[in-house]
């Protein structure tokens, strides 16, 4: 298990990392078993080794949630590594009693991966483009890999806000409260999100249900 | 266990939001959930409906963990401090000097310092040295009174007289 101690469901945690910095170094007294809130306040005053902690225990979990919300690798990575920049320069504006880190690390990482997509120009359609009448490939056989492009379409394919409340509490696991704290929401609001949001996914995902469920 | 039982509205709102599976229903209703499930029959009907959109959501790939390369290059990014070369800059330095004064580039105004300096020193040097070959005349001459003294203050003194 890792040693992040954000309470974190244990199937999230499997994301952390067991490769901590090797020891010998200067962050292996002490620091790997640190909790968060202590190794940022090192990181406030400096202290480097503190820093690649953090980075080995939690890149991996914030650069899947990057990865999901970016629907790419790359600009995944430089987000993540924006945010990183950031927690180094911000590490003393943290407030371990107002929220956790992980949280707290959530937003600004979701907040670097917001700013890549508005930055995104986006495509412009030729004026006789069609759109294609999905019901039309009812009958297309979709392999594994096939059905997860087609479900990350039309996940892709959700207002901003619906995605992400999906993606916050569907595969990263947080809880409704901290999802909720990330988006800077109230719960109700946050479930009316998770609620729209799926139900629109269901009725694009219906015509493919056969295929997606009974792939070759 | 919350106090308020679960309606039917708030079950279905639950499977609406977080789906079917157990583990994603908000902690705190999750005991009245069941609970529910067990009274009402119906409510299977509820999850079936969610469980198809959960099976779709299941497709999507984990993402790969980071490499160790990206790892490294994060964990090595973090540039000293400001805080730190700030505290190298405390050592007490001739800047210090202007400490107070109105906005003022202390580095800027040094090479013209070290100039005027370096002028008023050549000055004092030259005054100096003016002043020594005076001193000197002026030992010479007291030399010379000090040889013939009395003669010449005499005749002096006569003279004044």
């Amino acid at each position: 298990m890792g040693v992040g101690t954000s309470g974190m469901k244990d199937t999230q945690l499997s994301h952390d990392r067991q490769d901590l910095p090797k020891s010998g170094s200067e962050s292996a007294s002490g620091l790997n078993d640190m909790p968060d809130h202590d190794l940022i306040k090192h990181i406030a005053n400096g202290k480097q080794a503190a820093f690649s902690v953090i980075v080995y225990r939690y890149t991996d979990r914030y650069l899947a949630m990057a990865e999901r919300v970016l629907s790419d690798r790359e600009e995944a990575k430089d987000a993540v590594q924006d945010a990183f920049i950031k927690l180094w320069e911000k590490a003393h504006s943290f407030n371990a009693e107002k929220a956790k880190f992980s949280t707290w690390f959530y937003r600004i990482v979701l907040n670097r991966c917001l700013d890549k997509k508005r930055k995104k120009r986006p495509v412009s359609l030729p004026e006789n483009f069609e759109i294609k009448d999905e019901s039309q490939n009812q009958e297309e056989k979709l392999d594994e890999n096939q059905a997860a492009i087609k479900v990350r379409e039309q996940l892709d394919g959700l207002p901003e806000t619906q995605k992400t409340a999906i993606l916050l509490c569907y595969f990263e696991g947080l809880s409704n409260k901290e999802a909720a704290e990330i988006l800077d929401l109230n719960i109700k609001a946050l479930e009316s999100l998770l609620s729209r949001g799926r139900k629109t996914l269901a009725q694009k995902l219906a015509p493919h249900a056969k295929e997606l469920l009974n792939p070759l | 266990m919350s106090k308020q039982q679960i309606t039917e509205q708030r079950f279905a709102d639950i499977i609406s939001s977080y789906g079917a599976e157990q583990n994603r229903w908000p902690e705190a209703d999750r005991a009245d959930m069941l609970a529910f499930m067990d009274k009402n029959p119906s409510a299977q009907t509820m999850l079936d409906e969610a469980l198809s959109l959960d099976s779709f959501l299941n497709k999507l790939h984990k993402p790969k963990a980071a490499d160790d390369a990206f790892l490294e290059r994060l964990s090595v990014m973090a540039p000293p401090k400001t805080q730190n070369s700030r505290q190298v800059s405390k050592q007490w330095g001739f800047g210090d000097i202007f400490k107070g004064l109105p906005t003022f580039n202390v580095y800027g105004f040094m090479p013209r310092a070290v100039g005027l300096a370096s002028v008023c020193a050549i000055g004092i040097t030259l005054g100096l040295s003016d002043v020594a070959r005076h001193d000197n005349a002026a030992r010479s001459v007291d030399a010379s009174a000090l040889i013939f003294g009395g003669l010449v203050v005499d005749k002096d003194m006569e003279e004044m007289d």
